[in-house]
């Protein structure tokens, strides 16, 4: 689609340009929407009070000009804001300049972006138009958005955004050589039906139930006589929800991830995706913070995984933005890492966690567990099942006990492997050069029996993102630092960029 | 990724290195007392504004002994402000800066540990309040891109040498 177009006989990037024409209706809707309220509060008011009588002048000119006059000026404005919105990329800078009677100009460092996004919303792609929005570190909206341009012209725009130096596949002319991979339709289907995102769906529903279930009087409906209550008519309703909320979760899955395709560009890795809205994210290798292989827990038993990486660009958005691959066997994952981000291939037998750390597992001792015992022993007294509560506690521990299980974390060269479950399994893969901060978090507890919580730091969006391990050896942990803090030494003392050692150990 | 974890972490070191000793430094001992004094100032607001809603309650016909409440966990907490948290948190406060990295200990319960490795601090500043400039003493933030730590309560002189020190190491390292 937008990325396979060639480079055959367009003008000059270094030109000022301007957005599509159509930029100008966009524009004028804009400021039409901010200006609707006072062009036509006016307008209403009097014609509530004076009635539906438009021959008097006093009326007609609040009723009509009014909102007239306000649309012609949003034309106009749409115009001059498009005709003074220029962009070019000049040597190693992208510059912007826009502004009616302010006018300002950026100037970007292309070395500075951290990412490059083109979307095609539906009717975008009728008209043959993208968004293209620019991410610089650290932001929480994109530095630019150019709202339309020419899928032609946007492609040219990425090309030339992308780090000086480096060839890409149409300068070099070895395009069938760069890695590629999309994600079949199978496996579209597939991650859709295990992403367990039905859990989240299904709460929606049942919130919309319990909305209507206070609404509607029950009883009185003709064709549920007698038995709702009765054990499978319950069941039937349940059944019914869980599976609307599976379909919608996959239909979710499909809209966001169809024709997912992941392929490397040099320094670059260009994830396209979407099937109503095309989006085609454009992310510097250099600029890849951590990479987190997720086993959902619909998905592990199938030898399933889900692919993330961390960037400086996202975070606090959509955390869509950072799935990698969104479907792969766990046999794959190598390979695949290989292909696409060869730092970040590495392979770990991981070190799992001493015993004592076992029971610290098991019994939750913060606030949640407390409240968790709390409430059971209350259903216990007020309730004849009560006992019943005592479910929730066990749960937990059997969740707890698992997630010792697979706890577990290893140093491979210059990069640290942990790995932990909440209620997915995650491996966070995390190179040395890019903690920002590590952290090791004793509580009373915990210094009685030993163990310590690890935590690195990476940066991630606008706030950075922690990776911790609970309840590893104090002393393995204290010499994890000892491993973080090595690393600067080589920075510190050569003052250069980091070229350090370790490319993968693989057995 | 292989699935089957090794067996272990139990009495032996699983990384074949040392685990990093505690750092040395300690903050100024005036700390204490600046922090006794913040302290107290908190405990006397949160008196002050028990009293406010013991008063209400009690008009608003509220048995004495519930209306008391807020007051007495205030009066309870009053020693623990000014006395106990600045004492155990003055002993738990150590750092240390070398050209590689900076370390920090802190917490009264709970301990952190945190260490800042020097190639990945972005900018550093000294932060001074009314009560730690009364007692003559700053602290020192340093910033990262994943977040912002504080040395608190160094003497004033101490604080300037320390960001300067900081300032340079930084510099010389790689940019993010």
């Amino acid at each position: 689609m937008i990325v396979s177009l060639r480079l055959l006989g367009l003008p000059k990037m270094s030109e000022p340009r301007r957005l599509h024409p159509v930029g100008i209706v966009l524009r004028a809707l804009r400021q039409l929407r901010e200006l609707a309220v006072p062009a036509l509060l006016p307008g209403l008011v009097t014609l509530l009070r004076e009635g539906f009588d438009l021959s008097s002048l006093r009326a007609a000119s609040w009723v009509l000009v009014l909102p007239a006059g306000v649309l012609v000026f949003s034309v106009l404005y749409g115009i001059l804001a498009w005709y003074r919105h220029t962009y070019w990329v000049a040597g190693a800078e992208l510059r912007v300049e826009q502004g009616i009677l302010n006018r300002k100009q950026r100037i970007i460092p292309i070395e500075r972006i951290q990412a490059v996004d083109v979307s095609q919303g539906v009717l975008q792609r009728l008209l043959g138009l993208a968004k293209v929005e620019i991410q610089t570190a650290g932001g929480t909206a994109p530095e630019v958005v150019l709202t339309a341009v020419s899928v032609r012209a946007a492609e040219e725009l990425r090309l030339a955004l992308r780090r000086p130096g480096v060839l890409g596949p149409v300068e070099a002319g070895r395009a069938g050589q760069e890695p590629a991979r999309r994600l079949s339709t199978q496996d579209l289907l597939l991650a859709g039906a295990t992403s367990g995102r039905a859990g989240v769906a299904l709460s929606l529903v049942g919130s919309v139930m319990s909305l209507f279930d206070e609404a509607i009087p029950w009883e009185k409906v003709p064709l549920l006589p007698g038995h709702l209550g009765g054990p499978w008519t319950v069941l039937g309703i349940g059944v019914c929800v869980i599976a609307l909320a599976w379909l919608l979760s996959v239909l979710g899955m499909v809209l966001a991830h169809a024709g997912f395709t992941l392929r490397r560009e040099g320094e670059t890795l260009l994830i396209e995706r979407g099937l109503l809205e095309r989006r085609v994210a454009s992310l510097p290798v250099d600029r890849i913070q951590a990479v987190r292989i997720v086993e959902g827990p619909f998905r592990q038993p199938f030898g399933l995984v889900e692919l993330r990486v961390e960037s400086a660009a996202y975070g606090l958005t959509a955390s869509e933005s950072t799935v990698l691959f969104p479907l792969l066997r766990r046999r794959e994952v190598l390979p695949f890492l290989r292909a696409f981000l060869p730092e970040y291939a590495v392979e770990a037998n991981l070190i799992s966690l001493p015993a004592r750390a076992r029971p610290r597992y098991a019994l939750r001792t913060d606030l949640m567990g407390l409240a968790m015992a709390g409430a059971s022993l209350l259903l216990w007294l007020q309730f004849p099942m009560g006992f019943l509560g005592f479910g929730l506690p066990l749960a937990a521990a059997l969740l707890g006990l698992w997630q010792y299980r697979d706890a577990g974390w290893a140093v491979i060269g210059g990069s640290l492997v942990l790995r932990w479950r909440t209620l997915s399994r995650v491996t966070a893969i995390v190179r040395r050069r890019r903690v920002q901060m590590a952290e090791i978090i004793r509580s009373p507890l915990q210094r009685r029996s030993g163990l310590a919580t690890f935590v690195v730091r990476v940066t991630s969006g606008a706030s950075g993102r922690a990776f911790a391990l609970r309840h590893l050896d104090a002393r393995d942990a204290a010499a994890l630092l000892t491993w973080i803090g090595e690393q600067s030494r080589k920075v510190a003392a050569t003052g250069t960029a980091v070229s350090e050692d370790t490319r993968v150990s693989w057995h | 990724m292989s699935s089957s974890p090794v067996a272990g972490g139990d009495g032996r070191l699983a990384l074949d290195i040392a685990p990093r000793p505690e750092p040395p430094e300690r903050i100024d001992p005036r700390a204490l007392r600046a922090w006794q004094v913040s302290g107290a100032i908190s405990a006397m607001t949160t008196l002050v504004v028990a009293l406010a809603v013991a008063a209400v309650a009690w008009r608003l016909g509220l048995p004495w002994p519930l209306a008391c409440l807020p007051p007495l966990l205030a009066i309870v907490a009053v020693p623990f402000w000014v006395w106990f948290i600045p004492r155990v948190r003055w002993r738990r406060w150590q750092y240390a800066v070398s050209d590689r990295d900076i370390e920090l200990q802190q917490g009264v319960l709970i301990v952190t540990r945190t260490l800042i490795p020097m190639s990945r601090v972005q900018h550093v500043d000294t932060r001074q309040g009314p009560i730690l400039r009364h007692y003559g003493l700053a602290s020192v933030a340093i910033a990262t891109a994943a977040g912002t730590k504080e040395i608190p309560a160094l003497a004033v002189e101490v604080a300037d040498a320390l960001r300067d020190r900081i300032a340079a190491l930084a510099g010389v390292a790689e940019d993010v």
